[in-house]
């Protein structure tokens, strides 16, 4: 009996299956004579509203555009976006439209002629880009490499920021604190009250590399980071390993709590709406899910701590544009118009005025907007903040042509957890920096 | 009473129990997480880990369902996963049988040029695979996937059926023939079931191993209707915001199918594993 039962079964996913395998997907097959399109970004869980917003208009897209194929390729995990990204150029067929963060480390794409060039077209269409902040256009100009142009379009500009329950601080009567000096003094009462001061979700690497950066424009500003840059500093060097001894101090007298490396950047958020966490360090990214906590009320948006005894830096921020979309077609492609139709799409004034209000206001942007919908309060708070930046710069190792360096950097900062000393952490770097320059005879 | 049973049983017995609950609750405790964070928020996962949730969040399975298309993906996972072990199945049986017989000629070359398949990465084929797939347009589509897994997972499911083949006695195959049976008559009426649990690890290596396949299903199935279980899930793992509960709720509506067919069929996998183990 269960015999002919498992037969029956297979038998039927067998048959119900030939018609769908054989004639293939068809949704993949050729379009009609349509132009097909791809376009690849992060932008895949429809549980977060701006990804879901991407989702709706390359929908919209395609109803409003019967002679382009717009397919999405998008996939929110980095390591499956940069393979597909990298074995779509390796096998000579790059994804047309794409995701690209610029900065140095991207400069082979730009030099290989991946990356196309698209300051021509912004000239012949300036009320395309009209409503654009001009300072957001430096990560994507390679003219010190000696390579003209622009090659892509800002979307996402981003600042750290931190996110402070003002509930905990009133209730142990403590200010809240702006300066590092005031953390440290305000965390032996946050830890006795049972409090983490500042949440730190070491799982994720990115975290300690955001940290870093954040710390040294506070520290030393973005002269640090040139030196670096230059090798006139070293990442063993005593500027650099004291960024990490201070981070490794705060972690020894608790202020980022325990068990780091058993929660990430969600885990963080989950401490704040929970109250076991008084901070919480991350960005501009998250003001949208902070503003739909259910303390949300009880939580102010403020900068990242500085330090009392360097004021200078005190406005000296890590932040700017994180994320731009690219071209890879060429004009005199069969496919260059459709292309082109899809980024300006992508990074239109309108699109980008859709996203502010479909999120409710919460974020920041490339373009400033005329009349839309007012901005919650967190997000004019974190404005008032931003808007005084007087430097900002994006994270360290983004500005040197070792692409590898900000995974070294990173994961090497994160071991900060796992109780290595600074000076080892700072020579494990250097190391490789110094292999890959001397390999590369940089 | 108990000091009876301690007498009867002895304290091995106890320790043999003790030994059988822990494993049960290593076994069963990552299920339980994932059913039961299936139906909490992010807040609620992050929070209380290991509690009942507060209140059930149906939504993550709408949302699942709905929004990120798991049971599409779900379906597509299966019939990659089906076609290739069918395909491997018989031809893999078919390419085993003149080899463990030698009844062509050149036949211990054939096996070693197969272990060739065993000694390359299949991943080392990625670009140029991805390069063939573009230019054939083969991209998005079942029936070239379903070679291309059946092809990464013939050599194995080779060697394993070439080694059952050898241990069934070729006097049954003279029988059949002196009987009347032509080759492939005494291939599939006789040996074929002989060698059911044979051939029965080699299909279950292979479903599971497509069923959970990664690299080739993100680079060469890339549109929404095409994707498999295991890039849909990835997709919810955000860029600075992972859809926790969604996530929960489509694994356990993807490990559903699988459950089932291995309830179904739980005779057959669990004497293939174990011939595996000892064949293999």
């Amino acid at each position: 009996m269960k015999r002919n039962i498992v037969l029956a079964v297979v038998c039927m996913l067998l048959i119900s299956m030939m018609p769908i395998m054989a004639s293939g997907n068809e949704e993949n097959t050729a379009s009609d004579g349509k132009t097909v399109v791809r376009i690849l970004t992060r932008f895949s869980n429809p549980g977060n509203p701006r990804e879901k917003y991407f989702q709706d208009m390359v929908a919209k897209f395609n109803e409003e555009n019967p002679d382009i194929d717009l397919q999405d390729l998008s996939i929110s995990d980095e390591g499956s976006r940069d393979t597909r990204f990298k074995t779509s150029i390796a096998s000579g067929d790059p994804i047309e439209v794409f995701n690209f963060l610029g900065y140095a480390a991207n400069l082979d794409y730009v030099r290989d002629g991946v990356v196309t060039d698209i300051s021509g077209e912004m000239e012949a269409d300036p009320e395309w880009v009209a409503a654009y902040k001009d300072n957001l256009f430096g990560p994507v100009r390679y003219d010190e490499f000696g390579i003209s142009g622009i090659y892509g379009m800002p979307i996402d500009p981003y600042g750290v920021c931190c996110f402070y329950n003002k509930a905990i601080f009133d209730e142990l009567g403590i200010p809240l604190p702006e300066t590092w000096e005031e953390i440290e003094a305000a965390t032996p009462a946050l830890l006795a009250a049972g409090y983490t001061p500042m949440a730190f979700g070491a799982m994720e690497n990115y975290r300690g590399g955001h940290f870093y950066t954040a710390l040294s424009m506070k520290a030393y500003g973005s002269e640090f980071k040139d030196a670096l840059i230059s090798g006139e500093e070293k990442w063993n060097g005593e500027k650099a390993v004291n960024l990490i001894s201070y981070m490794k101090h705060l972690y020894d007298i608790g202020v980022f709590g325990e068990n780091n490396m058993a929660y990430n950047a969600d885990g963080e958020l989950s401490r704040l709406e929970n109250k076991q966490a008084a901070i919480i360090f991350t960005g501009s990214w998250n003001l949208a899910a902070v503003n739909a906590f259910s303390n949300a009320d009880d939580l102010v948006c403020m900068g990242f701590p500085y330090f009392e005894s360097v004021p200078e830096h005190k406005d000296d921020w890590m932040g700017g544009p994180d994320c731009f979309i690219s071209i890879s077609s060429k004009p005199g492609d069969p496919d260059y118009e459709a292309t082109l139709r899809v980024l300006k799409y992508f990074t239109s004034y309108e699109y980008l005025k859709g996203q502010y209000e479909y999120c409710n206001g919460s974020g920041t942007y490339p373009v400033t907007f005329d009349e839309t919908i007012p901005a919650d309060r967190l997000t004019n708070e974190f404005n008032s903040y931003y808007s005084n930046a007087t430097d900002m710069i994006g994270e360290i190792e983004q500005y040197d042509a070792m692409a590898s360096l900000i995974d070294i950097v990173r994961t090497n900062l994160q071991t900060i957890f796992t109780g290595a000393e600074p000076q080892a952490i700072g020579d494990a770097i250097q190391l490789e920096v110094d292999t890959w320059r001397s390999m590369n005879n940089y | 009473m108990k000091a009876k049973y301690l007498k009867k049983h002895g304290f091995g017995s106890i320790f043999y129990w003790l030994i059988a609950v822990l494993l049960v609750f290593l076994f069963l405790y990552p299920i339980y997480f994932v059913v039961v964070s299936s139906f909490k928020d992010n807040n609620e996962i992050w929070y209380t880990m290991f509690s009942l949730p507060e209140e059930v969040e149906w939504l993550n399975y709408q949302d699942a369902i709905f929004n990120v298309g798991i049971l599409r993906s779900v379906l597509n996972s299966f019939l990659l996963s089906a076609g290739a072990t069918l395909v491997i199945v018989i031809v893999g049986t078919m390419g085993a049988y003149p080899i463990s017989r030698h009844i062509i000629r050149g036949a211990k070359q054939l096996k070693l040029y197969y272990l060739i398949g065993l000694m390359v990465p299949a991943y080392g084929m990625l670009i140029p695979m991805v390069k063939l797939f573009t230019q054939l347009g083969l991209r998005d589509k079942y029936w070239p996937m379903i070679l291309l897994y059946a092809g990464i997972n013939f050599p194995i499911s080779m060697y394993l059926i070439i080694g059952y083949l050898d241990s069934v006695s070729r006097e049954i195959d003279e029988a059949a023939l002196i009987d009347g049976c032509t080759v492939p008559q005494t291939l599939f009426r006789v040996i074929f079931p002989l060698c059911g649990p044979g051939i029965s690890t080699a299909g279950i290596l292979t479903f599971l191993n497509v069923y959970n396949e990664l690299v080739f299903a993100n680079t060469l199935l890339q549109r929404k209707s095409m994707m498999t279980i295991s890039v849909t899930l990835l997709g919810l793992k955000g860029e600075r915001f992972t859809s926790w509960g969604v996530m929960f709720a489509a694994i356990v509506l993807s490990i559903l199918p699988i459950l089932i067919v291995y309830l179904l069929m739980q005779e057959k996998i669990e004497a293939g594993v174990t011939n595996g183990a000892v064949k293999g």
